[in-house]
């Protein structure tokens, strides 16, 4: 019996608490918020009064807080022995990736980090082709990530010091499924709104061209500023063919109301932060290394962390 | 030249090395107050095949074209010509429609712009796509205002490879990125009224593997500040249902646009051919181009799309080559 105790209960705390309650042997040990009354959706669980005394109660610490706040719950969790799922990324800033690493090094707790596009049915499926050449060697993939802007706790996503803006938060996914395709980044280029500073509150939108190792050429789109919410979509050209997936279109499922409202979907069986869930629980059993390491996700928080410093600085950045 | 309503305007064709010659033919053989006067092609045959479709006379130099009684011209010769070409009906006081891009190089495109200038001719660049509806439509949409400032455009120019002079850089100048560049560059220009102020470029061969690009993703920020991608690759293969794509999501302020120029298309699964493809249904921008370029001359006006235009929007190709070159940004524009 694994107890986990959950740290930030906004949008990702809430999605794993439902996904935790569904995992036999799994027990919701407590929860952790700033925002005492956010907690109050999580029928029956445990509400804790800080951090330390729920991390001492459980087995594995679940961290779903803003970014910026990633290192200091990581290292006290491992610190106490404890196994950490930390929401994407990993954590701000280079620095405090090489000290969780080098920390990580020393303990025996096992960490895994939230890319959970390795878990979806469609990305597998895409990532199935690639391997298989579908579309011979891929030459230029084009990839899209595009929401509207959610305002998080005290409005975190809207400061580049704390989320790192679209680049860090969304198209950091992207970064880690292409990585997993592809293999290592060599140069990327990327611009994006936030940093540019135009004065614009609650958005940003970034664009960048990333060249792989491998010699594809990459282009990625993340978006706050898309009203008509959240859509993906990849196309990979090959020289022998097209892959194309987006998600809005065909859906397997429409649905209209009378008034007028109405709602696509592509329902699946196991959704895709259950299964990334249970493979992390895996992990922490059986030792079975789940789908990501912590080296790749720092790989990919290493290609995200250059594109933004090559959006602040105009120039491009080449990856050692 | 002050042609009034009731007079037909006489155009010769120059070339019909690029395939929008036979378009812009088949558009002005439409118009009720134009006539093709007469055709030069430095391929004979092609060039009396032309004649005898489109009911006109064959010459067998452009220079017996030139001294003919026509007002105008359209040069659709590979793109290294284009120069010599325009040039040359400039100083025979030609009109002028001419296929992009420009030239291959920004002297040449120079030149010609000087010399339709010296002589007195207009000039125009045949950029069909700012006739494409939905684009126009989308341009209107902002000036409305209706999606406040532009912040971002992202652009696709994907394509089939064309093969012919299309891959011989002596003749197209580039591949994909100096075929595919040109039309969505001047779309982006058009709707923004900025220039392009920095160029990144990723460029490679590997969807066909020969001497020139195919494919590639260009990256630049315009002045202000817009930021913006295009993808002008070489990248829809044999089996994709059509031609290939222009599109461009314009992120606005207080909203987006996505416009898929091409989309008007019915879905046909044809086992007679044994193929897939898209029908398409849209109004002809093609069309509409050669009326814009026939009512300039009638109502003597300005060209809409000029030599300027032209030059920019291949400007920023030409520096997509060298950004992609040396793998670093450029600054534009670039010193000559």
């Amino acid at each position: 019996m694994e107890k986990v105790g959950i740290i930030g209960c906004g949008k990702m705390g809430f999605k794993h608490y439902e996904c935790f309650r569904r995992i036999n042997g799994v027990k919701i040990q407590g929860l952790f918020d700033l925002d005492k009354n956010k907690c109050g959706d999580f029928r029956g669980a445990k509400t804790y009064e800080n951090t330390s005394d729920l991390i001492k109660d459980c087995d594995i610490v679940d961290i779903c807080t803003p970014t910026h706040s990633h290192k200091d719950l990581i290292l006290e969790s491992i610190k106490q022995k404890k196994h950490v799922f930390v929401e994407k990324p990993l954590c701000r800033t280079m620095e405090e990736a090489n000290e969780i690493l080098k920390e990580a090094k020393k303990r025996k707790s096992k960490i895994m980090v939230g890319h959970i596009l390795r878990y979806y049915n469609q990305y597998s499926a895409i990532k199935k082709l690639i391997d298989s050449k579908a579309a011979g060697t891929p030459a230029v993939v084009r990839i899209t990530r595009l929401n509207n802007f959610r305002r998080g706790a005290n409005n975190w996503f809207s400061s580049l010091e704390k989320s790192g803006g679209v680049i860090l938060d969304l198209m950091i996914h992207d970064i880690d499924f292409l990585m997993w395709c592809f293999g290592k980044v060599e140069r990327v280029y990327a611009m994006n709104l936030m940093s540019k500073n135009a004065g614009f509150q609650n958005t940003d939108y970034a664009l960048a061209v990333i060249r792989f190792k491998k010699g594809v050429i990459a282009h990625l789109e993340a978006s706050w500023a898309h009203p008509g919410g959240f859509r993906t979509s990849v196309e990979v050209a090959g020289d022998k063919g097209l892959i194309n997936y987006d998600s809005r279109t065909p859906s397997s499922l429409s649905v209209e109301y009378a008034g007028g409202k109405s709602f696509k979907d592509n329902p699946v069986d196991d959704n895709a932060t259950l299964v990334e869930l249970k493979d992390f629980i895996e992990y922490v059993r059986s030792g079975n290394m789940p789908k990501l390491t912590i080296e790749e996700a720092y790989g990919s928080l290493e290609v995200a962390l250059a594109a933004l410093e090559s959006a602040k600085t105009g120039q491009v950045v080449t990856l050692k | 030249m002050g042609a009034d309503n009731n007079d037909i305007i006489k155009i010769g064709m120059m070339s019909f090395a690029h395939m929008h010659g036979w378009s812009y033919a088949h558009a002005l053989s439409k118009l009720k107050n134009v006539k093709i006067a007469g055709v030069a092609d430095e391929d004979k045959k092609r060039g009396k095949a032309m004649a005898k479709e489109f009911k006109t006379k064959f010459y067998p130099t452009y220079k017996s074209l030139l001294k003919e009684d026509i007002e105008a011209v359209v040069v659709c010769s590979e793109n290294s010509k284009h120069a010599e070409l325009v040039i040359m009906a400039a100083e025979a006081k030609k009109h002028i429609l001419c296929e992009k891009p420009i030239s291959t190089n920004i002297k040449d495109a120079q030149k010609m712009i000087e010399a339709c200038k010296k002589n007195g001719v207009k000039f125009q660049i045949a950029f069909p796509c700012r006739f494409l509806t939905s684009v126009f439509r989308a341009k209107r949409i902002i000036e409305n205002g209706e999606i406040g400032r532009i912040l971002a455009i992202k652009g696709t120019n994907h394509g089939r490879m064309p093969g012919g002079w299309f891959i011989d850089k002596k003749k197209s100048g580039g591949g994909a990125v100096m075929d595919h560049t040109v039309h969505v560059i001047d779309l982006m220009r058009w709707i923004l009224h900025k220039e392009v102020k920095r160029v990144y470029a990723e460029i490679d061969t590997s969807i066909y593997r020969m001497k020139i690009d195919d494919c590639g993703t260009l990256a630049f920020e315009f002045e202000g500040g817009v930021i913006a991608t295009l993808d002008p690759s070489w990248s829809r293969p044999k089996t994709f249902p059509t031609w290939g794509d222009v599109q461009l999501d314009i992120i606005g302020e207080k909203g987006v646009i996505q416009v898929d120029a091409f989309a008007q298309a019915i879905q046909v699964f044809d086992d007679t051919k044994n193929k897939y493809y898209w029908q398409g249904w849209g109004s002809d921008s093609d069309a509409k181009l050669i009326k814009n370029f026939v009512d300039m001359i009638q109502f003597n006006k300005e060209p809409y799309i000029t030599g300027y235009d032209g030059l920019k929007a291949m400007e920023v190709a030409l520096a997509a080559y060298q950004s992609a070159a040396k793998k670093k940004p450029v600054e534009l524009p670039l010193k000559v």
